[in-house]
């Protein structure tokens, strides 16, 4: 047995163990004994690479028609990424389709090398291998079957579906310049069942699903939409996808990666080709691309996050996102300066004295009185006494020309015998006349500021009461 | 040729298998606590503009009919709705049957009796006075139990596949496993609080709010929000035909910072309270990461959606689930504005709280569930267009409404103490309460709406079982062809221990950790005075705030902020040591009550007139009569309400 093995390694040029492994899953699949395998591998090995290399141009169906034996992997003369998907197949029992898109999305996601990906799933030593290629140069390079013929995923399938899956990228080339009807006709050779009825189960079908009916037909003709994309979309990425069945000793190492691109190409061919039907919802199409932007956003909101935390760990000061202070003694929210809230932070004898200088042509700055009359000596509290503030607020407001009465003032003085006064109220809301009549009975009157903006509804009588408790 | 046969043979089984059955069983029992929930919101929302019309019976007054409304909806609705369709969900995205069936049964069963008698006992007047948490404990460790039988057979499903998860198959068996170890946890106050069984003092004060903030947040962001999203997922792998195990780096980037933001979200509901600074500033920093997720989301389910759209059929499940992402995205939106402190010191306590809570709960979850439910049904769109206008008028009214109604209140609050001499309290609230009353009309009759149209929702779901039983649509047992044997990542490993430790995070930093401040349990003089022995009247008159649900409109909160001045000294954690539950208070459609009692308040006598007569004291008031309270429990609240009085 062990000899055996040994011959059969020899033959194939690959280690031992892998031939067993290989051979093992070989005899559990056709029901044979492990020394069948191998006898069968050692005596009828050679025969089949030879008739291989005597056919100068393997025709795909033929290769994919063989018995499975013959394609079993052996080293090539390079590694390629199909040699090892195959591998990969083997040792994971699945679809070499999905083992070349899974490993694609793996090392795009760990940034390994595709190769060194299926290798680990294949179970073998990528560096060993290569120098076991480089040793044995002179071996009849195995025909590199394309991935879906190399595993019979249906051992009871009928030899006429074989075809199918290994003319996949030939048929994918072809069903591109398709018209639909040619494509229901396949389909309908495919399923064996009448064209019409087909293109009848692909519209309710496709209804069904919201796919097109394109993709739906392709589908049951066996292909795959997406290489059908690369097919046509791509050329180059097309005779990469099929280059190892057709010259597999011309396969340089370099096909390798470009292979794996197809991933890449399927993500643009939507963009290539708008209207083409086929391309929507190929998974390939939603993988890729998202927006630059957005990846500066996801950096951006968490560092702002972060940002606010570390700024303002125990929450704003006063003053900033509608804090206020927390008075210690009575434990009420306060002003920032500590006074009662809602009373008066503005100071009205500077706002006051700002809004002046509208008066002073009339008035002087002194209040000394020009034009209009003047309101130093006592003149304006002896006109509008204390008390009174808010007849000297409609004074300004109205001036002579809106005044009702024909004297104003606690001395009755006649409404137009000092000249004409303006009307302010036009230009002056209810808080710049207070503020201005305010200075002109603190400035020039004398009158005690706090008591003046109580009289002048400046502050609320309650917060004045505060202000002065507090 | 072979990818027909087994999609053939997929088909096959999912036929014979039992997933329609367990999904059509938790479709009607979620429809049916839909409908009760959609009624006794209505109820609510209309008792809140018209107070007399439901007279006096207790069991309709709005303080129990609102908690009881949203524990059939988020418990009865969401729970039961967003369990049947991960079931669902994730059977088919691993194209395999239900997996202990036998417990998703149980679960259901457990979960409709937990709900609906949680729900019963509210009306019946034994609430929790917990936020969010109001059904007795005792029916909610029978609701836990289901959500820990469901997740067991939600996860088993999910691993039968290994590895091969993709985003949908992550957010679903994850959210199962933090709605249970959050539920669980949120058992813990509510023991602590149930009278005579304080079995954890450690949870009395400020200490118990915030562990209960964490596990609404956990209930909410972790199960309602994540569980959501992976249903639009599988609602968009579904539409598009995208093999919805593929590994999506955006919706591994979306599936964590779901978790991690919104599981952490606890923390801003308390902004301006009186719990730690440090937490409060760490619930707006949160709030600001919610856009992470948002983001993250849309930009994968865009890319996924791209050039597609046009061509998908199923119209009426593609309206369900884009409805349901705006809400989400509108939800993240009014939470920031809730939460940026700014904006908080003016619409926080308002009814925008409401507006926030409507659209996740009647808007992103329940949309998410139709649109699960929508495919469950093979995507049958008939009969749905109805539902789906008057569902969406409904849920923009709700929305709208409230958070009008809370912008206009907040900014009436906050104008009010800067002019002067105007304190949102006592007679001076008639400014709010009338200002508020055309939007709780706006929220009342979009309530209506909605429930309406769930009525007419149900009454579809059981027609369509004459004829053809919940159908699976052709197009999703295609994606099970490519699931086997996909990419390893992301692993199953990678979920178990990732979900663990951001569920451990998220618990530690804004569950527990805020626990430890010292100032929570260090009584303020303030504090020391409520204190409720047992057998005292005020003890019994607070049970009976609780019973009848006064915390649903009255805060106990006073905030170092404009819109709060006037009403008596700011709240500190202190303030609150000895008790258990705090009523903090999330709304108010009333003033505060915290300092009540003080100067310038209502007397003994006046209060018990006020709650026997509202509209008699106040005409505007929109507070339901409590005259079928005995005179004796009058007084007891009443001796209650005297407490709250501000200590000088």
């Amino acid at each position: 047995m062990d000899e055996l093995l040994k011959k059969v390694a020899e033959i194939r040029g690959m280690p031992a163990s892998l031939v067993e492994r290989s051979a093992q899953a070989r005899a559990d699949k056709t029901g044979a004994t492990l020394e069948e395998v191998l006898t069968e591998w050692a005596g009828g090995e050679a025969a089949a690479p030879k008739a291989e290399a005597d056919s100068p141009e393997p025709e795909p169906e033929p290769a994919a028609a063989e018995d499975p034996a013959a394609t079993e992997p052996s080293v090539p003369g390079t590694i390629t990424v199909d040699y090892l998907i195959s591998l990969a197949a083997e040792a994971k029992r699945m679809p070499p389709k999905l083992i070349q898109s899974s490993a694609a999305a793996r090392s795009e996601h760990s940034g390994e090398s595709i190769e060194s990906v299926l290798a680990g799933w294949a179970g073998v030593d990528l560096d060993e291998l290569q120098e076991q290629a480089a040793a044995a140069p002179a071996e009849p390079a195995q025909p590199d079957t394309p991935p879906a013929a190399s595993t019979p995923e249906e051992p009871s399938a009928p030899a006429d579906e074989t075809p199918a899956p290994a003319a996949v990228p030939v048929a994918a080339a072809a069903a591109a310049a398709m018209t639909l009807d040619q494509l229901l006709d396949k389909v309908a050779e495919v399923k064996g069942m009448p064209a019409s009825l087909t293109k009848r189960s692909a519209e309710a079908r496709a209804k069904k699903t919201g796919e097109p009916l394109e993709a739906v037909l392709l589908d049951w003709a066996g292909l795959d939409a997406d290489t059908v994309i690369a097919a046509s979309g791509a050329a180059p990425a097309a005779e990469a996808a099929a280059p190892a069945a057709a010259e597999p000793t011309d396969a340089p190492e370099e096909a390798a990666p470009e292979s794996t691109e197809i991933e890449v190409i399927e993500g643009e061919a939507p963009e290539a080709q708008a209207d083409d039907d086929e391309a929507d919802g190929s998974p390939a199409a939603t993988t890729s691309r998202y927006p630059v932007w957005l990846a500066a956003a996801f950096v951006l909101i968490p560092i702002l996050a972060v940002m606010y935390i570390l700024v303002a760990p125990d929450g704003p000061d006063c003053g900033t996102g509608g804090q206020l202070l927390v008075d210690p003694s009575t434990g009420n929210a306060v002003n920032c300066d500590g006074s009662a809230y809602g009373s008066s932070t503005v100071d009205n004898f500077a706002a006051g004295a700002a809004v002046y200088t509208q008066c002073v042509a009339c008035h002087a700055t002194d209040g000394s009185g020009g034009v209009g009359p003047a309101f130093t000596g006592g003149a304006v509290l002896a006109t509008f006494p204390a008390e009174s503030c808010t007849d000297h607020i409609d004074w300004v407001e109205l001036g002579t020309g809106g005044w009702p009465d024909s004297t104003y003032g606690a001395t009755a003085k006649p409404v137009g015998g000092g000249g004409v006064m303006p009307a302010f109220g036009t230009t002056l809301d209810e808080v710049a006349l207070a503020q201005v009549v305010l200075y002109e009975r603190v400035q020039f009157g004398g009158q005690d500021l706090a008591a003046a903006e109580v009289d002048c509804g400046l502050v609320t009588q309650e917060d004045a009461a505060a202000a002065s408790a507090g | 040729m072979t990818a027909e046969i087994s999609s053939n043979e997929a088909q096959d089984s999912a036929t014979d298998s039992n997933t329609p059955a367990i999904a059509r069983r938790y479709t009607i029992v979620a429809a049916v606590f839909l409908v009760l929930g959609a009624i006794a919101a209505t109820f609510a929302g209309l008792q809140a503009v018209f107070p007399t019309y439901l007279g006096e019976i207790g069991e309709l007054s709005y303080g129990r009919m609102a908690p009881a409304s949203r524990t059939l909806l988020t418990e009865g609705w969401l729970a039961i709705g967003l369990l049947g369709a991960s079931l669902y969900a994730i059977a088919k995205v691993t194209g395999s049957e239900i997996r202990r069936s036998l417990l998703a049964n149980i679960a259901l069963a457990l979960l409709t009796v937990g709900g609906l008698l949680g729900a019963a006992a509210i009306f019946a007047g034994f609430q929790t006075g917990i936020a969010g948490f109001e059904a007795p404990v005792w029916a909610r460790a029978i609701t836990v139990l289901g959500y820990v039988l469901a997740a067991i057979s939600i996860s088993s499903t999910a691993r039968n596949t290994g590895d091969s998860l993709g985003a949908t198959g992550w957010y679903l068996t994850a959210s199962a496993w933090w709605l249970a170890a959050t539920s669980i946890l949120s058992l813990i106050p509510a023991l602590a609080f149930t009278p005579g069984v304080n079995l954890v003092p450690a949870m009395d004060g400020i200490s118990g709010t915030i562990l209960t903030s964490f596990a609404g947040a956990g209930m909410t962001g972790m199960f309602v929000i994540a569980t959501s999203i992976g249903l639009l997922y599988f609602a968009a792998t579904s539409l598009t035909g995208t093999d919805p195990s593929e590994p999506r780096p955006l919706g591994a980037l979306g599936f964590w910072s779901v978790a991690i933001v919104w599981g952490s979200m606890g923390a801003t509901p308390l902004i301006f309270s009186a719990a730690p600074d440090w937490y409060e500033t760490l619930g707006v920093g949160i709030a600001i990461a919610a856009f992470v997720p948002l983001l993250a989301v849309a930009a994968d389910l865009g890319l996924m959606f791209r050039g597609t759209v046009d061509k998908i059929t199923d119209r009426a499940t593609l309206r369900y689930a884009s409805v349901a992402f705006l809400a989400f995205a509108g939800a993240t939106g009014a939470n920031v504005i809730l939460t940026f402190r700014t904006t908080s010191s003016v619409v926080g306590f308002t009814t925008w709280q409401i507006g926030t809570r409507s659209l996740i709960v009647l808007g992103g979850a329940t949309f998410a569930i139709f649109a699960a439910q929508s495919i469950m049904r093979g995507g049958r769109s008939s009969g749905t267009s109805f539902h789906f206008s008057w569902s969406v008028s409904g849920l923009i009214g709700v929305a709208a409404g409230s958070l009008m109604g809370g912008a206009i209140a907040g900014f009436s609050w906050a104008a009010g103490p800067t002019a002067g001499a105007y304190v949102n309290s006592g007679d001076a609230w008639e400014i709010t309460a009338v200002s508020l009353e055309p939007f709780l009309l706006i929220i009342g009759v979009s309530l209506a709406l909605f429930a309406v149209a769930q009525i007419f929702y149900l009454i579809t779901l059981f027609g369509s079982s004459e004829d053809e039983d919940l159908v699976v649509p052709d197009g999703s047992a295609e994606f099970d062809l490519q699931f086997e044997g996909r990419s390893k990542y992301p692993t199953w490993r990678r979920l178990v221990w990732g979900g663990v430790t951001v569920w451990v995070t998220a618990s530690l930093l804004t569950g527990f950790l805020p626990m430890l401040d010292p100032g929570n349990s260090e009584a303020t003089r303030l504090g020391e005075t409520r204190v409720y022995v047992d057998g005292s009247s005020e003890l019994e008159g607070r049970n009976l705030y609780i019973s009848e649900g006064c915390v649903e409109c009255h805060s106990q909160t006073v905030r170092p902020v404009a819109a709060d001045v006037g009403l008596g000294a700011v709240s500190l954690a202190g303030d609150y040591a000895n008790e258990a539950p705090v009523f903090s208070g999330i709304v108010r459609l009333g003033p505060d009550l915290m300092h009540y009692a003080g100067e310038g308040g209502l007397d003994a006598a006046q209060v018990g007139n006020h709650l026997r007569d509202p509209q008699a004291t106040r005409a505007w008031s929109v507070m339901p009569s409590y005259s079928y309270l005995s005179d004796s429990e009058i007084d007891q609240l009443v001796s209650y309400i005297q407490t709250l009085k501000t200590l000088r």
